[in-house]
């Protein structure tokens, strides 16, 4: 089930290869003087870290090899959808608290796009909302409404509010699986910032109906919409390098894939089989409800004998990456804990071994942040303290790992050659050449401090602490430098630690050795600041397809304008307006809240700004009090209501349509 | 709470306007504006299912199934035990 058989042995072999001889060099170093304990540590850790360097190189070699070889699987000949088979797909937004004019925005380029295709019947829209703040939930209803009701697409594109978010993402999926699922017979899940073409999620279901064994393809989503040079630095190494990575992915998991949670069409009957997620016994931070789900309901369907593909040739899929170093440390931080909880499951009976190396992998993502660490203070300690390094082992061994870093970039940039539409849309060899080399550049200041952060996420969730810093205050115009020094001063002090204990214990030349480890941590707040802003000197660098020829899809998306901040204004308009009250009324799931007779008296003597943020969600989630509301607001002669509400009651009486207010 | 005699009847053509409902009091418009609105955004078409799965590591022991005995199995059982027990006795009487 798991297709070619060979694969594996290839690709595993290659990194085997890499690995025995990084290991051997590494050993012959050591080996000179014999071996101490620190230098036993020393070798464990650099082995570690040598074969996940080694993994990520065979990716991109494979990767490489197949699409000069012009072996790469090719878009699969999909024969077509057998008749009568109905594949009614249900299009998931699962939303809490986003914003809504972004959300709405990627929605309705979407289904826009959908509705161009002609098997636009088969699909219809779900938004699912977890939201638990007034604002965000009325904006959601509201927005959602009104495109209903313009656009004629009742029945079609539908929302639910959950009054409790249990099972926060994967519960309000399961949630709408047990609700709704024996409608559908595919699910294609999005993010908020999500965006995918008709295309796409019509070949998707296509790929899906013609193979009664797949139950998940995961799609290869590209970054899009960077502002900052950090968020197009992301995009631009998303662009060129990721082809060639997750080609050399597709080839050795075959049908042992994985869900990376949004972008990807699923089985709705396997799903709802296989993938109930148990909580892990034990405290936190392993035990618990699963946070990283979708790793785990991936190996869940593998473990039954289904299919998960990845389809990495499949465009159209995309998504917003973090536009600053601190937004994506705020990320990275929830996916820490997440993926070292898999480490519990490396051990569950019936997994396959391609999903214990999806979760290896995950777990290694921030695992080798501290060995990396580790292997900078002791190579420094133990290297130079000695003195005996073999000149001709280390500079063998240095050759080899800068070999392992920086080829796949320069295959990936090589590529270009074969495809010139590609090449292009790059705005061109050179400039994908000079883009390549700066973005190696930054990446090299950047790491550092990505290997001080997860190190810190680490080392706290292993001590089952809550990581946590004063909150950013992040706008248009980047991270600040007050939050930058707040937030990077430590990684500046470990530079500087790390800069005097090398030259103290090996002089300048240990120094010199960890010069690009100390460089980008003790510049960190500048590189933080100044990459989170967009750099107009590089605007004409790091293009990538994307903002050479926009698809129309993601330019809807984008091109959204500044989100509403009007509660009140929709909190009035919910009570007041005939047909959002009666809407609201019908949407509402049971146990969502409980207001008093007296609190009701209140509101409509007091007017709506007179209620908490709790107060006010005690009456969204009644419907008896919003009925009761509705009809006392409408029967109460005007000098008995609050001023607020006679506004209310005039605009609407004197638009005579309340979608027009 | 207004006496329906009360509401004028501006305020009520307002809100047949604004629902699309035509009904003569206020309760009525408002009663059809919400059996209209649920039929419209009722749901439909559920499934049973998403139990948690059980997770189990390689070091704990498999779940033994308990079969129900058939015949067989207690006529082998009877032969074994009795044979066995007959041994013991020949064994003791014949110390």
């Amino acid at each position: 089930m798991n297709g070619a058989r060979w694969t594996a042995p290839v690709f595993f072999g290659l990194v085997l290869a890499l690995f025995l001889i990084g290991a051997g060099l590494f050993g012959r170093v050591l080996a000179e003087d014999g071996w101490t304990a620190s230098e036993c540590v020393l070798f464990s850790v650099f082995a570690a870290l040598f074969s996940y360097l080694a993994f990520g190189f065979a990716h991109a070699m494979i990767g490489a090899c197949l699409r000069w070889s012009d072996r790469r699987r090719l878009p699969p000949v999909v024969p077509p959808a057998t008749p009568g088979e109905p594949g009614r797909t249900a299009i998931l937004m699962p939303v809490y608290n986003e914003p809504v004019e972004r959300v709405f925005g990627g929605l309705k380029a979407t289904f826009a796009s959908i509705q161009k295709h002609e098997d636009d019947h088969c699909f219809d829209l779900h938004i699912l909302s977890d939201s638990n703040r007034s604002s965000s939930w009325l904006a959601e209803e509201r927005a959602w409404l009104d495109w209903v009701r313009s656009e004629k697409l009742e029945g079609r594109v539908f929302y639910r509010h959950r009054s409790q978010n249990l099972g926060k993402k994967a519960g309000n999926i399961a949630d709408f699986c047990r609700a709704r699922g024996g409608d559908y017979d595919f699910m294609v899940v999005l993010d908020a910032d999500s965006v995918m073409t008709g295309e796409t999620i019509a070949e998707l279901r296509r790929r899906m109906m013609a193979n009664s064994k797949l139950a998940l393809i995961q799609t290869m989503p590209r970054l899009v919409g960077g502002r900052s040079l950090y968020g197009r630095l992301q995009q631009f190494g998303n662009r060129l390098y990721g082809p060639l990575f997750m080609d050399g992915l597709a080839f050795w998991q075959q049908g042992g894939g994985n869900f990376w949670g949004h972008n990807a069409i699923i089985r709705i009957v396997p799903f709802m089989d296989e993938c109930g997620l148990p909580e892990l016994p034990g405290p936190e931070p392993f035990g618990g409800p699963i946070l990283s789900h979708d790793f785990v309901e991936a190996g869940l369907l593998v473990a039954a004998g289904w299919e998960v593909r990845l389809a990495p040739e499949l465009e159209g899929s995309y998504e917003e990456g973090p536009q600053s170093i601190v937004d994506a440390a705020t990320r990275d931080r929830r996916w820490c804990q997440g993926n070292l909880q898999h480490s519990v499951l490396l051990g569950a009976r019936g997994m396959r071994w391609q999903t214990r190396l999806h979760f290896i992998n995950g777990i290694m993502g921030y695992l080798s942040s501290p060995l990396w660490l580790m292997l900078v203070v002791l190579g420094v300690i133990v290297l130079s303290g000695t003195g005996t390094a073999e000149v001709g082992s280390t500079g063998q061994l240095l050759a080899l790992t800068a070999l392992l870093l920086f080829l796949p970039k320069a295959m990936c940039v090589f590529d270009l050659l074969f495809d010139r539409k590609r090449r292009e849309s790059f705005g061109g060899l050179f400039k994908a050449s000079a883009g390549a080399l700066l973005e190696t550049l930054f990446s090299a200041l950047i790491a550092p401090i990505n290997m001080a952060f997860h190190s810190h996420f680490v080392l706290w969730n292993l001590l089952g602490k809550k990581v946590a810093w004063e909150a950013q205050h992040r706008g248009a115009e980047g991270t600040r430098w007050k939050d930058a020094w707040s937030t990077h001063g430590w990684h500046a002090a470990l530079g500087v630690v790390l800069a005097v204990l090398s030259w103290h214990v090996g002089g300048p030349g240990a120094a010199l050795l960890a010069s690009p480890v100390i460089a980008g941590l003790v510049f960190s707040p500048v590189i933080s600041v100044a990459t989170s802003h967009r750099q107009p000197w590089f605007d004409r660098m790091f293009l990538t397809p994307e903002e050479f020829e926009m698809p129309p899809e993601v330019a809807s998306a984008l091109n959204v304008g500044e989100e509403r901040h009007g509660i009140r204004d929709d909190f009035e308009m919910l009570i007041a307006d005939p047909i959002w009250n009666a809407t609201h009324l019908a949407l509402l799931q049971p146990g969502g809240g409980q207001s008093t007779p007296e609190m009701e008296s209140y509101l409509l003597q007091a007017g709506p700004g007179a209620l908490t943020e709790m107060e006010r969600m005690a009456i969204l989630g009644d419907p008896s009090s919003l009925g009761r509301l509705h009809l006392e607001l409408w029967r109460r002669p005007s000098e008995q209501l609050h001023e607020d509400w006679q506004k209310m009651l005039e605009r609407l009486m004197a638009t005579g349509d309340a979608e027009a207010v | 709470m207004a006496p329906r005699s009360l509401i004028p009847e501006a305020r009520l053509e307002s809100y047949r306007r604004l629902s699309g409902a035509g009904g003569e009091s206020l309760e009525e418009l408002v009663r059809e504006v919400r059996a209209r609105r649920e039929a419209e955004t009722s749901s439909c078409g559920g499934k049973a299912g998403m139990e948690p799965k059980v997770i189990r590591y390689f070091w704990q022991p498999r779940p033994r199934k308990v079969a129900r005995p058939t015949w067989e199995t207690v006529a082998l059982h009877l032969l074994v035990s009795g044979l066995a027990g007959s041994l013991a006795v020949i064994a003791v009487m014949g110390s």
